[in-house]
C-alpha cells in the first residue's frame, strides 16, 4: 500500500509559457480515496498523468512511500489506471482482457487464473468470463476496465473520469460499488471528476482545482460547509451555494435593505469590514420559507418551484439577486408569495474583490 | 561523445554488436552510432539514468529489425527505403502511424496488443525507431483509437499519439509517408493533448507553415487578431466544438451556466467576426485556433 506527497509539483507543456499545473502540493495517505474535482481544463487529469508517468513532472518532487519517483519508469511505479472509456480489448473475451496485463508481464499461468478468477469474483463476472466486450452492458464493461486493473495488485489506483460514459443511472450505481471495492481492497486511490455529486459521495477528502491550481482539499463535509473561496461555495453543492451582495452594520449584516442580525463574536470578527461591501453566501437548505407574511423577513415571489418527492426546490430572488432554496415544507407554486429567513450561522462571509472567505 | 571505446571498458561482456549471437535480444538495450554500428547493452547492467543518457546520445535501434517477416520486409522496403518490389499484395492499406513520449522496450508485446485490437484487419507493425513507428491495416480501423490509447496506457505505461490515413497509391507511398510523418510529429508536439490525430490536424500545421512567411496575408492578420481574445473565451470556444456543439454538455464541463457559455461565444463572434454556432464560421475559427497556436508557440522560440 501506499503514501503519496506530490510537492510543489508544475506542469508546463513544450508548446506553451503558461503553467498547465501550477505549483501543486498534496500529501495523500495510505488507502486514502481522493477525489481531484474541477471544470474542464484545470490540470486534474495532467495532474493524474504525471502520478501515473504518462506526463513528464516540469517541477517539483513526486513521492510514492517516501521514494522519490519523478524518474523512475511508469512501469515500475506499481499503479493501475482506469479511463473514461472502458479501454478494452474488443476482439477478446473478458479473461483475455483481465489476463493481457498479467501475460505481458510473465506472470505463471497458474498465478493469471487464480488473479482474473478472484478478480472476476469480487466484480460478479464469473459468468461473463467467455463474453466478448460488445456481449456486456457499460456497466459491466466498467467492471471490466476496474478488473484488468484489480488483477495486478497494484499500491495504487489511478481513475480518470471512468463513470462518465454511463448513463446517470448506472453511474450512481457504479460509484457506490467503487467506493465499496476500494474499501474492501484498502488501496490507495486518485480518482478525477468533472462531477461535484461523484467527488462528494466517493471521496476521503477532495481537491478542487480551477485553472491548474488547487482551491481546496478536505473533507466533503468540510468542503461544503466552509468552502474557501466563491468558487468553491458555487462548484460543491448542487443546488449552488447562494450568493448576496451585503453590507456589514455594527448590528449585522445588510442584505437587499434587510439586517440580518449577526452574533457580537461573527460582527467582531468581520470588524476590518464594517462599512464595506462583502459578499454573503448561504446554503439552499439554511434559508427558512413561510408561506405567511413574517414582519424582518424578506419578502419575495416564487418564479419556479420543483418539487422533488420528499424535498422542493424554489427559484426566487432576493432583491435582484436570483436565489435556490431547499425546503421540506410545504409544496408553494410559481407566483405564490412567501417569506424568506436566512439561518445567521450558516452565513459565510467572502471578499467582494478577492472572493475569498473571510468568515 | 561517448566513443565506443569508452563503452566497452565501463560495460565490458555486457555489451555486444551482433543481436545474433543472443537468445533473446530483448534482454539488451539497443543502439545505432552514426557510422552505422549497432550495439546492445544488457537491460540489467543500465540504471534508468543510464538509459536515458544512451538514448540522448544513440540513435535507437530495433533488432526486430533483423527479424522481419517477409510481410514486414515487404513494407520496411517500401516505406522507409522507397524499394518497390515486383510483386504487390494489396493494391490499398491504411497506415496508422505511432509516436510513443516514453521509450518502449517491449515491441513484441505491444505488436500483440495492436494485433488483438485490430484482429482481422491487422496487416503487420514496423518500427522505425524505440519510439516511432507503422501499424498496417487492411482496412480503416473499426474501433475508437482512443481506446486503444488508454489500452496502451494501462497495459505499457505508455503516451501515444496515433494517426490513421489510407494509401491509396504504392508508388508514391515513401513520399507521402515521410511528409506525413513529420507533419505528424509536429502535431504531436503542438498539440500534445490530442492523441487521435486527425488529418485536419495536419492540414492546420501544413497552413501554419505555409503562412509563417507571409507575414501580412488576410489569414495571417486574422491569427493575429486572436491575441486580442481573452484564452478563457478561446478555451469555451474549443471546448464547444469538442462536444461536437452540443451548448449543454460542454457548458457542464467548463462549470458554466449554458447562458453563459453563449454569452461567452457571443463575445467570440463580436471579436473575431466569426460565428462559432455557425458551421463554416466554426471550420474557420478552428483552424485559425490552431493557427494561432503555432503563433505563440513560434513566438516563444523566438520572442524577437
Amino acid at each position: 500500500m501506499a503514501t503519496i506527497v506530490l510537492d510543489h509539483i508544475k506542469k508546463r507543456y513544450a508548446n506553451s509559457d503558461a503553467l498547465t499545473v501550477k505549483d501543486f502540493n498534496l500529501s495523500i495517505k495510505d488507502k486514502e480515496f481522493i477525489v481531484l474535482v474541477g471544470p474542464s481544463g484545470c490540470g486534474k487529469s495532467t495532474t493524474l498523468r504525471m502520478i501515473a508517468g504518462l506526463e513528464e513532472i516540469s517541477e517539483g518532487g513526486l513521492y510514492i512511500n517516501d521514494k522519490k519517483v519523478n524518474d523512475t519508469a511508469p512501469k515500475n511505479r506499481d499503479i493501475a489506471m482506469v479511463f473514461q472509456n472502458y479501454a478494452l480489448y474488443p476482439h477478446m473475451t473478458v479473461y483475455g482482457n483481465m489476463a493481457f496485463g498479467l501475460k505481458i508481464r510473465k506472470l505463471k499461468k497458474s498465478d493469471i487464473d487464480k488473479r482474473v478468477r478472484e478478480a472476476a469474483q469480487v466484480l460478479g463476472l464469473e459468468e461473463y468470463l467467455n463474453r466478448k466486450p460488445k456481449a456486456l452492458s457499460g456497466g459491466q464493461r466498467q467492471r471490466v476496465a476496474l478488473g484488468r486493473a484489480m488483477v495486478r495488485n497494484p499500491q495504487v489506483f489511478l481513475m480518470d473520469e471512468p463513470l462518465s460514459n454511463l448513463d446517470a443511472k448506472l453511474r450512481v450505481q457504479m460509484r457506490a460499488e467503487i467506493a465499496k471495492l476500494q474499501r474492501r481492497l484498502q488501496v490507495t486511490t486518485i480518482y478525477v471528476t468533472h462531477d461535484q455529486t461523484e467527488a462528494m459521495t466517493m471521496a476521503d477528502r477532495i481537491v478542487i482545482m480551477k485553472d491548474g491550481e488547487i482551491q481546496q482539499i478536505g473533507t466533503p463535509e468540510d468542503v461544503y460547509k466552509n468552502p474557501t473561496n466563491m468558487f468553491v461555495g458555487g462548484f460543491i453543492g448542487a443546488p449552488p451555494m447562494n450568493f448576496l451582495p451585503a453590507a456589514i452594520s455594527e448590528q449585522g449584516a445588510l442584505i437587499s435593505d434587510h439586517l440580518v442580525p449577526l452574533s457580537q463574536d461573527t460582527l467582531s470578527k468581520l470588524s476590518d469590514y464594517k462599512g464595506k461591501s462583502v459578499i454573503a453566501g448561504i446554503r439552499p437548505e439554511d434559508i427558512v420559507s413561510v408561506k405567511e407574511a413574517v414582519e424582518d423577513a424578506f419578502p419575495a415571489t416564487v418564479d419556479v418551484a420543483e418539487l422533488l418527492g420528499s424535498e422542493s426546490l424554489i427559484y426566487t430572488r432576493i432583491g435582484e439577486t436570483s436565489i435556490i432554496i431547499k425546503t421540506t415544507a410545504e409544496h408553494v407554486r410559481s407566483g405564490e408569495q412567501i417569506s424568506l429567513a436566512l439561518k445567521p450561522d450558516k452565513l459565510r462571509f467572502f471578499d467582494a474583490e478577492t472572493e475569498k472567505r473571510i468568515l | 561523445m561517448i566513443g565506443m571505446h569508452q563503452l566497452k571498458t565501463m560495460y565490458g561482456t555486457s555489451l555486444i554488436n551482433d543481436p545474433a549471437q543472443i537468445a533473446d535480444p530483448e534482454t539488451y538495450l539497443w543502439f545505432k552510432t552514426k557510422d552505422g554500428t549497432v550495439f546492445g547493452i544488457k537491460r540489467a547492467r543500465l540504471s534508468e539514468s543510464e538509459q536515458k543518457l544512451l538514448h540522448f546520445c544513440f540513435a535507437s535501434f530495433s533488432p526486430d529489425a533483423l527479424n522481419q517477416t517477409k510481410k514486414q520486409r515487404f513494407w520496411a522496403d517500401l516505406l522507409f527505403n522507397n524499394l518497390h518490389p515486383e510483386k504487390c499484395p494489396l493494391t490499398r492499406a491504411y497506415l496508422l502511424y505511432i509516436q510513443l513520449a516514453q521509450f518502449s522496450d517491449r515491441h513484441r508485446n505491444l505488436e500483440s496488443a495492436f494485433h488483438s485490437y485490430f484482429d482481422r484487419i491487422y496487416l503487420t507493425t514496423l518500427w522505425k525507431n524505440s519510439k516511432q513507428g507503422i501499424i498496417l491495416l487492411k482496412s480503416a480501423p473499426e474501433e475508437p483509437l482512443d481506446e486503444l490509447i488508454n489500452l496502451i496506457s494501462s497495459d505499457f505505461y505508455c503516451n501515444l499519439h496515433l494517426l490513421c490515413m489510407p494509401v491509396d497509391d504504392l508508388s508514391t507511398v515513401h513520399t507521402t509517408y515521410k511528409k506525413n510523418f513529420a507533419l505528424f510529429n509536429k502535431s504531436c508536439l503542438l498539440f500534445p493533448e490530442r492523441h487521435v490525430v486527425a488529418s485536419a490536424h495536419l492540414l492546420a500545421v501544413l497552413a501554419a507553415e505555409a503562412l509563417h512567411e507571409q507575414k501580412n496575408s488576410t489569414i495571417t492578420q486574422q491569427v493575429k487578431r486572436l491575441r486580442d481574445v481573452p484564452p478563457e473565451l478561446l478555451h469555451s470556444v474549443t471546448s464547444y466544438f469538442q462536444h461536437n456543439f452540443n451548448l449543454s454538455k460542454a457548458a457542464d464541463e467548463l462549470f458554466l451556466h449554458r447562458n453563459t457559455l453563449t454569452y461567452r461565444l457571443d463575445r467570440v463572434y463580436q471579436l473575431t467576426g466569426l460565428d462559432p454556432k455557425h458551421f463554416e464560421d466554426a471550420v474557420i475559427l478552428s483552424l485559425l485556433i490552431d493557427l494561432y497556436r503555432y503563433d505563440q508557440w513560434k513566438r516563444s522560440e523566438n520572442p524577437d
